[in-house]
């Protein structure tokens, strides 16, 4: 295998690794969306006091397969007049790059698809393309609802874009990269508590709101408001064209979590099996204060675990923090958005330009005077705020 | 938006957002769904629910209360009940040709049952008329007296032309009627109009004692010129209907004696039943002679 692998041409084996990742990163997103559906709608469900979907499957938890069975078996209605190859094509535009952002996550310990330099960069070209999706699906739909979804969607993304790349710049200038695998290895090395939720906490609050508006989620989805356009920018959508839009909007919610995830969290770091082991062996020991056998023995052991572990569990164990850290800022998401009412267009705009936007730049420079302070007096001590910033996470020694 | 009102209006809304969000957490961990999954498990429906305008029966005689009086077609403001009805020459009295209610145009508003001097009519808790063919949803006076059945009461009705004691608006439990009683075995419920001179069947517990229909029976005899209402077998001692029973009892060639009848009443079912859906005019008027 590894010789016949070995025998085949450099651009040969760039394709078919390029289609085995792109594979992957379908399957992947599609996974995702099922279950991010499953969990808006239980959760909905339960908030509300409901159950939610209960037939099919365990307590409904199945429900996505029939739903995309339906989907696919309904017509595709067109209304008179439409722009049809804008019409058409909106839809996959923002599949395609809901799925172009798991490109560059890192989801386990070197299990990234393309290690890109200019990874955070990246991300905020490829989502300027669902401003494109969301207007060209406006204006294909030759419907008034569509095209003001569509023009508040416009606004509303371009708006909040600003704030977002801002808000993340902050962690960038930390992490000294925009690579996110070397923001997630900056994290590691800082350990749990220096993630950069705390040091970073304003820009992470930012990222959270902004992302919501960006994904056009609750209380911000203003171009998908139901009691004012029926369904804004996808009204006239239906069949597979509305489940592409559906998907899109899973994925795209849980791409942004597995960046927020990433840039906030230390993304696939966290404690492993021999982690947990000396932590169980220290509390077994009073942490020195009457170590025993048992303790010892055990510390030994998660040392010894520690350094032997295979690559395939560090690899479980990246992946599971990896998903579990996602899928709290995926809960975390689909909790405001059923506790929120929505805002006005108005209230939207002043809240990006006038209150995220400035305290994002704030932040920034908030950022680069203690990188500064932390860099030039590193080890000196500083009276006032030294305990402060050393809780923060800026002194890392 | 000045500088003081910049924080401010921050932490406001941070804080009113936490609140929220604690409230929809408890609200999501703590309270539990007040689902009822339908199809499986119904819930009780509060007493004073209305379903569908229904034809009461006086247990006691076994008489329906309607007097064909026409206030609830007057009231009905979507013309949803049909009336038509003729003059006993003998008693003087209205007998009821038709009486149907279109429940596919019912807005269910409560005004017949305002209406109805005699009490005569119920608003009942049956939710479940879905009818595959919308013809179906004409329900007839047959149909509404039965399902009525279970709001029914034994009680005698007020002086004559004055409304019960009973306030029309106590809808139910009146009456110790179960769910067995208003079973639609023969698929009577919600069908196309039937033709005159139909007679449900009805309980042995709902029927008159064969003793009580004799004694009654001169009282109601039906003469050939008036339309004919319906047409009963001779075990039919229907409470429903206003006299047939009575005159095939005492007068059918065909019929066993009221004695008998009342011995082996279930044998006389069995017996009958094939006549029932039977309603020609010709075949009443046989067994009348």
């Amino acid at each position: 295998m590894v010789a016949w692998w070995n025998s085949l041409s450099p651009v040969a084996q760039a394709w078919i690794w390029g289609f085995g990742k792109a594979t992957l990163i379908l399957i992947w997103g599609l996974l995702n969306f099922a279950v991010a559906m499953m969990l808006e709608r239980k959760l909905s469900a339960w908030i509300q006091n409901r159950v939610g979907p209960w037939r099919a499957g365990l307590h409904g938890w199945l429900q996505p397969i029939p739903d995309l069975l339906k989907l696919f078996l309904k017509e595709y209605i067109e209304p008179r007049n439409i722009d049809k190859p804008l019409f058409v094509i909106a839809p996959f535009i923002g599949f395609v790059m809901c799925l172009l952002i798991w490109l560059i996550i890192p989801i386990g310990p070197g299990a990234v698809a393309m290690n890109l330099d200019i990874g955070i960069i990246f991300i905020a070209a490829i989502t300027g393309y669902d401003v494109i999706m969301i207007f060209m699906s406006g204006w294909g739909s030759n419907n008034k609802y569509s095209l003001l979804g569509a023009m508040r969607g416009a606004a509303q993304m371009i708006s909040y874009e600003v704030t977002l790349v801002m808000s993340i710049i902050g962690v960038v200038m930390m992490a000294g990269s925009l690579r996110l695998s070397d923001i997630v290895d900056a994290q590691a090395a800082r350990g749990p508590l220096g993630w950069y939720l705390l040091p970073q906490i304003i820009g992470f609050l930012i990222y959270l709101i902004a992302s919501l508006a960006e994904l056009n989620r609750a209380p911000f989805d203003l171009s998908e408001a139901e009691s004012e356009l029926v369904s804004g920018y996808h009204t006239e959508y239906s069949g597979f064209r509305w489940a592409v839009f559906a998907l899109t909007e899973y994925i795209h919610l849980v791409g942004w979590s597995a960046i927020a995830a990433t840039l906030f969290l230390g993304g696939w770091t966290g404690p492993t099996h021999a982690d947990l082991a000396a932590l169980v062996g220290n509390l077994v020991n009073g942490f020195g204060l009457f170590p025993n056998g048992a303790g010892t023995g055990l510390i030994d052991w998660a040392n010894n675990a520690a350094v032997n572990m295979g690559w395939f569990a560090k690899w479980i164990w990246g992946f599971w923090w990896f998903a579990f850290k996602t899928y709290l800022f995926v809960f975390l998401a689909m909790w405001i958005r059923w506790t929120l009412p929505r805002v006005r267009i108005d209230q939207l705009m002043d809240l990006g330009w006038k209150f995220l936007l400035p305290v994002s730049l704030l932040n920034i420079f908030l950022t680069g005077i203690l990188k500064f302070v932390a860099t030039e007096y590193h080890g000196v001590p500083v009276n006032l705020g030294f305990t402060t910033l050393r809780l923060l996470g800026w002194w890392t020694n | 938006m000045g500088v003081t009102n910049f924080f401010g209006e921050a932490w406001r809304a941070g804080k009113s957002f936490a609140i929220g969000l604690n409230i929809t957490f408890k609200e999501m961990v703590f309270r539990p769904a007040i689902t009822i999954f339908y199809p499986d498990e119904t819930d009780k429906v509060p007493a004073w629910f209305r379903g569908i305008p229904l034809q009461k029966t006086d247990l006691l005689t076994g008489e329906y209360k309607c007097t064909s009086c026409g206030m609830c077609v007057e009231a009905c403001p979507v013309n949803v009940i049909t009336l038509e009805w003729h003059q006993d020459p003998t008693t003087k009295k209205k007998v009821a040709d038709r009486y149907a209610i279109d429940m596919s145009r019912c807005m269910l508003c409560n005004y017949c049952i305002e209406a109805c001097p005699f009490d005569s009519l119920v608003m009942g808790y049956d939710y479940e008329l879905c009818k595959v063919d919308p013809e179906n949803l004409v329900y007839e006076f047959e149909d509404l007296l039965r399902m009525g059945l279970k709001y029914s009461s034994a009680e005698q009705a007020g002086p004559k032309g004055k409304k019960n004691a009973t306030p029309p608006w106590v809808f139910h439990g009146l009456t110790g009627a179960t769910e067995e009683d208003i079973q639609d075995k023969n698929g009577y419920l919600g069908r196309p109009p039937l033709g005159k001179g139909y007679v449900p069947e009805l309980k042995d517990r709902f029927k008159k004692p064969a003793e009580e229909v004799a004694q009654t029976a001169p009282h109601e005899a039906k003469t050939p010129d008036a339309p004919v209402v319906t047409k009963s077998t001779p075990t039919q001692t229907a409470p429903v209907n206003t006299n047939p029973a009575n005159v095939s009892a005492q007068a059918g060639p065909a019929a066993p004696s009221p004695a008998k009848a009342a011995e082996d009443k279930t044998a006389n079912v069995a017996e009958q039943k094939p006549d029932q859906t039977v309603n020609t005019e010709k075949t009443s008027g046989e067994e009348a002679k």
